[in-house]
């Protein structure tokens, strides 16, 4: 990689995000110019809640967090870098004292700026504060209705002040998000807890599975089964549907995919074109921990990832040139094994969420959590689940290590996989840009059935359908769709009707 | 491309529910919406016709 992104902020190519999209949503520039578009920051390891699958331990803070000065330096370097969007995590991000001043100073850099909290005793006063000094969403994390919520969070009644946050949130006018995360028990609370989640004001609703790190490595229970995806995925589509219709926009997680017969709905919000096209750690992504740990994501685990701390190299020249931040941009499908190494996804996916396959097996590049594996694997009467063979060191970010069992699915009958030869596996031309970044792949949707193709094919290979014929029915059906759209909003707009809102707004 | 979605993030706030779909549902709901208010106006024309047409043919015979 060379050393060319010495690029000054007004030297990166203009911004111009598509209508709807966030402006979190990657531009091509984003991948060759490099710019970390989203940072995660955890300012305080400080933690006032006792959650059984947190990755990262949070309790007590970390013996040598960042100083005033220096963490004002970091948004500031973060600036420069092109960071359009900073979410303060912790722990919990307002147990840390100067957390006001870190969201001024992030505001006036113009970056859209949020926290992810627990929000025990988040209070009115902080949130006044806080919206003071421009911030501008609050994510509420709630991981079931109330039994359900208070176990796994350690604290009786956290539930109920979970709920009561989103809407004193939403009375100062912030945007207001929950995210879940999905274990062994969620699935049945998802649609009563949806419709609780609406009603206290949510307009964005992030989705993502618990995954095998710190706590939870302690509370394997907690996890739920790979092969379980074969339930949650149709109830998370239903729930999309059903959310969409009433104002609350579902934001699955990285670690929710892939390729199944649901990624058209997935990530583009309407648009299928969007679909997942692998991990952004290190690529347009940067996670920073209390102590001024770098890594390319928040959640990778620090003995593995870390690329270098702000109190030896500035975030730009860890960004630049630390190996363990740029691995994402080098990777390619020779890392993959298992399943991900011949799966026809191979190269676009990269076994989906890094933190998510490696924390669970010791290595990334293979991961049980995927519809599109777990379809495949029960067409053959197979199932995948994990259990735990190693627990996990008393650190932060610290893994195990769990065990993948193939098995028969009761009662089904088994079917040999197909042997796929690795070398069959498309792998797409990436030309490298002078900073050393890449764009990922682009798969079309087949029209026919919905599913991802790579640009090459002439058939589809899930549905078989001519794929050129597909596209022109559907040009010609979009077409008519879009005239509709355009003499409704005329006729409308004659008499006087005007839109609702849609849903995330 | 797609927005990516850091696990330990907060959600995407400003991502608003596009594509034809949606805008289709949109406009469905406000002609529905205003259906509901002012009334279905092509059916009660198309029976004001079937009326006159009644009427009008009276006294033929």
């Amino acid at each position: 990689m060379t050393d060319a992104i010495s690029l000054a902020p007004g030297d990166l190519a203009p911004i111009a995000i598509p209508d709807g999209k966030p402006v979190r949503y990657r531009l091509e520039r984003d991948y060759t110019e490099l710019v970390p578009v989203h940072v995660v920051w955890e300012v305080t390891l400080a933690c006032n809640l006792k959650c059984q699958h947190c990755g990262s331990r949070a309790g007590r803070p970390r013996s040598d967090e960042l100083n005033t000065a220096e963490a004002l330096e970091l948004i500031d370097h973060l600036a420069e870098l092109g960071t359009r969007e900073l979410t303060l995590i912790g722990g919990e991000a307002y147990l840390r004292r100067d957390w006001i001043e870190l969201i001024r100073r992030s505001r006036d850099h113009g970056i859209r700026t949020g926290i992810q909290t627990g929000a025990r005793n988040l209070t009115d006063k902080r949130l006044d504060e806080a919206a003071e000094a421009g911030l501008q969403g609050v994510g509420v994390s709630i991981d079931g209705l109330p039994e359900l919520h208070d176990r796994v969070r350690g604290v009786p009644g956290s539930y109920a002040q979970a709920i009561d946050a989103l809407k004193r949130v939403k009375a100062r006018g912030m945007a207001v998000s929950v995210n879940t995360q999905i274990g062994a028990e969620t699935a049945e609370h998802l649609p009563e807890l949806m419709d609780r989640i609406i009603e206290a004001g949510a307009t964005h609703w992030q989705i993502q599975l618990t995954v095998a790190m710190g706590n939870a490595v302690d509370n394997p229970e907690l996890l739920l089964q790979p092969y379980k995806l074969l339930e949650v995925m149709p109830l998370l589509a239903r729930l999309y549907r059903e959310g969409e219709a009433r104002g609350l926009l579902m934001v699955v997680g990285n670690n929710i995919g892939y390729f199944g017969p649901y990624e058209h709905i997935w990530r583009g919000f309407g648009d299928d074109t969007d679909h997942w096209n692998g991990c952004s750690a290190g690529q347009t992504g940067i996670g920073i921990e209390a102590d001024g740990t770098i890594k390319g994501c928040p959640s990778l685990a620090t003995s593995l990832y870390t690329a270098g701390n702000v109190r030896d190299m500035s975030v730009g020249d860890i960004w630049r040139h630390s190996e363990k931040m740029s691995f994402g941009r080098l990777r390619d499908v020779e890392e993959l094994w298992g399943y991900c190494r011949t799966c026809y996804y191979a190269d676009v996916c990269r076994a989906g969420c890094t933190w998510t396959s490696e924390s669970l097996l010791g290595k990334r590049g293979n991961n049980p959590y995927c519809h599109y594996r777990v379809l495949d694997l029960a067409k053959h009467g197979l199932r995948e689940r994990v259990v735990k063979i190693k627990e996990a060191p008393a650190e932060s970010f610290a893994v195990g290590e769990f065990a993948l069992i193939t098995e028969v699915i009761p009662g089904a009958e088994v079917t040999p996989m197909p042997v796929r030869d690795p070398k069959a596996v498309h792998v797409a031309p990436r030309e490298r840009s002078a900073a050393g970044g890449a764009l990922p792949p682009s798969l079309t949707p087949c029209r026919s059935c919905a599913g991802y193709i790579w640009p090459h094919e002439i058939t589809c290979p899930h549905c078989e359908a001519d794929v050129a014929q597909a596209q022109e029915t559907y040009d010609v059906d979009s077409q008519r769709r879009r005239a509709l759209i355009a003499e409704a909003t005329r006729v409308f707009a004659k008499l006087g009707i005007t839109a609702n809102a849609g849903a995330g707004v | 491309m797609a927005s990516g979605i850091a696990l330990y993030g907060g959600a995407i706030t400003d991502a608003i529910a596009g594509g034809d779909l949606a805008k289709l549902q949109g406009l469905q709901a406000q002609a529905e919406d205003h259906l509901k208010q002012y009334g279905d106006i092509p059916t009660l024309l198309a029976l004001l016709k079937v009326e006159i047409a009644k009427l009008e043919g009276r006294g033929k015979y």
